[in-house]
């Protein structure tokens, strides 16, 4: 309680901003990443780290509301696509770190990196007795009818990935498979999370576009889950960093946006079971030479995200 | 029948203090509700107001009204909000009117107890739900049944969400059946009434006003609740207009100003019911002669006492033991996958929110020094904007009153972007945001409607001839309030502050936008672990802070001034 | 001396005016009753004296203190004008003990301890309530409240006591008695007491003068026997049910057919022998008896003359039915204009 009224007073006089060197940052989790990154930080800087931990919609939306009188130095995205409005819209500080050198050309512009990436996978729990699946239109046959879910791609930018990836891939045969998940009864409860917890509860069996990483982690931590990498393809869902124009510690940032790249930074990535942006840190999971990845224009899909959300809608809605 | 309104003109030197207080009511109503709600309707018709700028005027009104899904929406928003509204005031009528036949020891008792499903948050109560009822859920796994089809429909929607709001409508109206008394029903006994004409054709028009009072609260509670029909609404395509608000929020592309002006189709459904509460219930109300209130109820049957255990048993076991039970079991399972088995039982999931440096400490202490602070404030506010509204009724309290219920009817969402937008400006001298102070200015907006609509309610209640005979002996109005009307609104505030307080305690997305940079509530440590942690953590947290809060408000309960005249 | 001095009290909420130029004085340590039914305006009267409203011009003076005077923009805030005030629902505080509400406007006073407590003894035995000084209101009668209410206004030594309707929440028999109490108590004290009621027993209980009040303005005022002998006119009489009103017609003798007339119960006597009307002697006016009551000490009659209803008093037992006939005595009639 004490603490609390100091906070209170304290909090109530901190409109003056703070003058140290501070930096400030709005993450979208991993929190547990999060609190390492700021912590490893702090040790190899001396700067202080002040974390906005939400998820990657809200960050956004502080960062919109708060667009007269700006607060965030660095933003950690779970979607590529904030970055490229963000970059549109020229709120982004160019910066290439001489960290990102082993950073793929797909996951990184002049004014944006990838911390990590997670891969798009199938999930399925073995206990539920379901053959296991192998490529994406499995889970159109008459075994998963009932048993598959799928993130919405309106409220979850992976799966939205995943939609454009596999119709950049073939658009006639992805929008095919869509209607034939429709008539499987496929469900598409939400964002990722509600996808995975009927099948980890073992109301459902599979996940179509499961977040690899979210799942492993289950895994390692005893759920009986398993993922399935499909050998026709998988699409990254790639997490931005970036350096806020309006920043006041432009140094600061970068040298954090060098630290996430470095090689402590990445490892602490890798902990995590994401996929370390860069090719050369051993990833703790399948890493970039086992996937197969769909190549595609990120810019032109984003462009185009609003209509492949809405024919996906309008899929699900038909059945 | 002497309460006339003093006139607002009367003269300065005569009634000083009332302009000021009046004033005072207005700035803070005006502060903490007007400003963040003005905020809001200025970024839907300026969408660059965020930087500042009154670019592109109504660019986005139309494109967003002109969706062709929101009608829709409007009309599931509509229909779901009446019908929990209904279902509602269904299952608390028979309670409220059995409340005031019951002895007072035990009376209080259940009050307590169905005060419960306050204090869990929507959306564990609905994930339990699912837990339990889903296929392979838990009550599969026990009894070998399932009732997904049901909970994945209308009207499964409509009764979780009504098991988790009728208390706000037995609490209202169990109060109002205790101030008619017996007499009017003894009345209608002796004149022939059966039991059902007595309770149709007296007591409930006697207790309407309340129970419209209470139907509104839970109509716009409704109407902006959205935990509930995201998690359960998703699984039949069951959209509402506050899902639709929240998609414009949660992923790629963010759309703020889109969704501020669906939050204005929010704000116009909620006056609408607000305006459509009032005609109602003037037409409706009926002065209750000021006689004694009789105390004690006649004996009851051996039969009576049965059926009144039968229906607050099944009340209780619906409302709190099925979602505490369920949350309970989550909370001690190692695994999801795992089932509901001995193997897989565990108390790693509490004993980790024990662990002295972990976070969780942190979090409960944060949320409930909040809560706490939110329920002080929040009720002392009220006090003045009751006194306001209710006993000085010059002109401007209408709308006070109307802003009262405006944060029920704001997605928690909206409030937090019009909280950010008027809060986050260079030109303030001293500013909460950016400091626990916003969450605390937060939960005092989205909590006030709940002891205003209270005490407002309480101070209609007490005769004008109090405050008279006190301002005849020489006393301030600041004294009335103090001395004669705060002790005697005591019972009433302190169960407002209750509310107030469990609300803040899991007040969730205000606290995910607003909490600044290191700061962690219950709500927001639950909803990380649900999201990228464990589940079964999330429930383990959220089962000990329903336990704490709900062993604080049964302690309050045994406070002295919670006696209930 | 007037204690109470009103002059052109005018007062309207919206388009309705409640009061019109009321001028009214109270004299040092007398009973004014403001009477009249509901709506006449008596109550706000009430509340402008108490400064619980405001009126809209005029002039309210207590003593040499001046209450309200629109003219100047004076208008003394209820809190410093120092009344007591007895309400029909007593408006007792239920949070604070007998003791404690009487102390109240005491303390108000921030008269010392000693002076509070002496003062509450002294009231306390006036109204015969002081072994229950500890209790709570709740824990007491309907009576017993009004006289703790009495009590805690006459404890401030007021300029001037204000009651509204204090009699109306008791029953008949407590009524009575609790009205002797009220004067006797005011005598003691030598208070000046202003009364608002719509019921005309209370006001003779209570009054030495009532000013009768009809749509806002002062209808009669008098000493109540005035004002119940000679009603100004049939709706005053009527109101105070002042005696049996007939319109001239019903006695012959009357030429003004267009005049009401009001005669006095008292001015009624039923012939002495009934048999003398077999003999078609024209003796008193005819009237078929309706009922007959025994009421304290006598008979209430109502018979019909004429097809009006007629009360009169008498020690004979008559049945329903049965023809009567009625002597009035002339002397004692009034006569309205129509």
């Amino acid at each position: 309680m004490k603490q609390l009224v100091a906070g209170l007073v304290i909090g109530l006089t901190l409109s003056v901003p703070a003058f140290a060197e501070t930096l400030v940052v709005y993450s979208a989790g991993p929190k547990p990443l999060s609190d390492q990154l700021a912590k490893g930080f702090k040790a190899k800087s001396g700067i202080d780290v002040e974390m906005f931990q939400s998820t990657a919609g809200k960050i956004m939306a502080r960062y919109q509301a708060e667009k007269s009188n700006p607060h965030a130095d660095v933003m950690i995205s779970a979607s590529w696509g904030h970055a490229i409005t963000l970059d549109q819209e020229g709120d982004l500080l160019a910066y290439t770190s001489p960290n990102a050198a082993n950073v793929p050309a797909s996951l990184k512009t002049s004014s944006y990196v990838a911390q990590g990436a997670a891969a798009l996978a199938i999930a399925y729990n073995p206990k539920s007795g379901v053959p296991t699946p192998q490529h994406w239109a499995d889970l159109a046959l008459p075994e998963y009818r009932d048993q598959v879910t799928m993130p919405d791609p309106a409220k979850s930018g992976s799966a939205l990935t995943l939609v454009q990836g596999l119709v950049t891939l073939d658009a006639d045969k992805a929008w095919n498979l869509f209607d034939q998940l429709a008539a499987n009864d496929v469900l598409v409860p939400g964002a990722n999370k509600a996808a995975l917890n009927p099948v980890l509860q073992g109301a459902k069996s599979v996940v179509f576009g499961a977040v690899d990483y979210i799942v492993i982690d289950a895994k390692q931590k005893g759920e009986n889950i398993e993922v399935v990498y499909p050998s026709e393809g998988t699409v990254l869902a790639p997490r931005p960093v970036m350096i806020m124009k309006s920043s006041q510690h432009q140094d600061a940032a970068k040298q954090f946006v060098d630290y996430l790249l470095s090689d402590e930074g990445q490892q602490l990535v890798a902990e995590q079971y994401i996929l370390p942006a860069r090719t050369d840190i051993q990833a703790k999971r399948p890493g970039w030479n086992d996937l197969k990845i769909i190549d595609f224009d990120a810019g032109e899909a984003a462009a185009q995200a609003a209509e492949t959300q809405s024919k996906f809608a309008e899929i699900m809605a038909a059945k | 029948m002497t309460a006339v309104a003093l006139p607002a003109r009367s003269s300065g030197q005569t009634r000083s203090i009332r302009p000021l207080l009046l004033g005072l009511a207005a700035l803070i109503m005006l502060t903490l509700v007007g400003l963040p709600v003005l905020a809001i309707l200025l970024y839907a018709l300026f969408p660059h107001i965020n930087e500042w700028s009154l670019a592109e005027p109504f660019s986005v009104l139309l494109p967003n009204l002109a969706n062709p899904h929101l009608i829709g929406a409007t009309l599931n928003s509509l229909s779901l909000s009446l019908s929990v509204t209904l279902l509602s005031a269904a299952i608390a009528l028979p309670l409220a009117y059995r409340r005031a036949q019951l002895p007072e020891s035990s009376g209080r008792i259940w009050d307590a107890l169905l005060m419960l499903p306050f204090l869990i948050p929507p959306y564990i109560g609905a994930l339990s739900w699912m837990q339990l009822l889903q296929v392979n859920g838990f009550s599969e796994q026990l009894l070998g049944f399932n009732l997904a089809s049901f909970l994945y429909s209308f009207p499964g929607i409509v009764t979780v969400m009504a098991l988790h709001l009728f208390p706000m409508i037995y609490l209202a109206t169990s109060k109002a059946f205790a101030v008619i008394g017996r007499r009017y029903g003894d009345v209608g006994r002796v004149f022939g009434g059966s039991t059902l004409q007595i309770f149709t054709r007296i007591h409930l028009p006697m207790v309407l006003p309340t129970l419209l009072s209470s139907g509104l609260i839970v109509f716009v509670l409704t109407i902006e609740e959205f935990g509930t029909p995201e998690i359960l609404g998703s699984r039949f395509g069951f959209r509402v207009i506050v899902t639709s608000i929240h998609e414009k929020l949660s992923d790629w592309p963010i759309d703020l100003p889109g969704a501020s002006v669906l939050s204005i189709i929010l704000i116009l459904i909620a006056f609408a019911a607000y305006r459509l509460h009032q005609r109602l219930a003037n037409r409706f109300s009926a002065a209750i002669d000021n006689q004694q209130v009789d105390a004690a109820g006649t004996e009851r049957t051996g039969r009576q006492r049965l059926i009144d255990l039968l229906l607050f048993g099944s009340a209780f076991f619906l409302a709190v033991m099925l979602p505490l039970l369920t949350i309970t079991a989550s909370s001690l399972l190692d695994t999801l996958s795992g089932g509901l088995t001995l193997a897989n039982m565990s108390l790693k999931h509490l004993s980790g929110l024990f662990d002295l440096d972990s976070e969780a400490w942190g979090a409960i202490s944060t949320s409930f020094g909040l809560a706490l602070a939110a329920a002080l404030c929040s009720v002392l506010i009220a006090i003045l904007v009751a006194f306001t509204v209710v006993r000085l009724r010059t002109r401007g309290t209408a709308l006070l009153d109307f802003l009262s219920i405006l944060p029920n009817a704001i997605p928690g969402m909206a409030i937090a972007v019009g909280l950010i937008l008027t809060w986050n400006q260079p030109f303030w001298p001293v500013t909460p945001y950016n400091s626990s102070a916003i969450l605390l200015v937060a939960y005092i907006c989205l909590t006030l409607p709940y002891p205003i609509r209270m005490l407002s309610a309480a101070l209609k209640q007490l005769p004008q001839s109090l405050d008279d005979a006190a301002y005849i002996s020489g006393a301030s109005e600041a004294r009335v309030i103090l001395r004669i009307l705060a002790p005697l609104l005591a019972p009433v505030a302190l169960a407002a502050g209750f509310i107030v307080f469990a609300i803040s305690t899991r007040e969730l997305v205000s606290s995910l936008m607003l909490a600044p940079p290191g700061v962690q509530t219950v709500a927001t440590y639950v909803f990380h672990q649900f999201d990228q942690g464990s589940i079964n953590a999330g429930m383990a947290m959220s089962l000990v802070t329903i336990l704490v809060s709900g062993s604080i408000i049964l302690l309050g309960q045994r406070l002295p001034g919670a006696k209930i005249r | 001396m007037s204690q109470l001095t009103i002059r052109q009290v005018s007062k309207s909420f919206g388009n309705s005016q409640i009061l019109r130029d009321i001028t009214l004085d109270v004299e040092t340590g007398s009973i004014m009753t403001l009477l009249g039914p509901s709506g006449c305006g008596k109550t706000t009267l009430l509340r402008i004296i108490a400064g619980l409203e405001t009126p809209d011009s005029g002039l309210i003076r207590a003593g040499d203190r001046e209450f309200v005077d629109c003219a100047k923009g004076i208008i003394l805030p209820p809190q410093q004008r120092r009344l007591g005030f007895v309400f029909q629902d007593y408006g007792l505080w239920p949070h604070m003990s007998v003791a404690k509400n009487i102390a109240f406007p005491l303390k108000m006073l921030k008269l010392p301890r000693h002076e509070i407590d002496s003062r509450i003894a002294e009231v306390l035995s006036a109204v015969r309530l002081t072994e229950h000084a500890a209790k709570l209101p709740e824990q007491l009668s309907g009576g017993q409240k009004q006289r703790v209410s009495i009590a805690r206004a006459l404890a401030a030594r007021p300029t001037l006591i204000l009651f509204d309707e204090p009699l109306s929440n008791l029953d008949a028999n407590l009524r009575e008695e609790l009205g002797q109490e009220i004067r006797q108590l005011a005598q003691q004290f030598g208070q000046t007491c202003v009364n608002v009621t719509h019921d005309r027993r209370e006001a003779q209980l209570l009054s030495d003068r009532i000013a009768l009040m009809k749509d806002g303005v002062c209808h009669q005022y008098g000493r109540p026997e005035e004002l119940f002998r000679a009603p100004v006119d049939s709706w005053a009489a009527r109101f105070l049910d002042a005696g049996n009103i007939l319109p001239a017609r019903v006695l012959p003798e009357l030429s003004d057919a267009k005049a009401e007339v009001m005669i006095p119960r008292s001015a009624l006597r039923l012939a002495d022998n009934t048999a003398k009307m077999d003999q078609g002697k024209d003796e008193g006016i005819e009237a078929t008896v309706l009922s007959s009551l025994y009421i304290d000490d006598r008979y209430e009659v109502v018979a019909v003359v004429a097809g009006h209803p007629v009360k009169l008093f008498t020690d004979r037992l008559l049945s329903a039915g049965q023809p009567v006939r009625i002597n009035v005595a002339r002397e004692t009639l009034l006569s309205y204009p129509r």
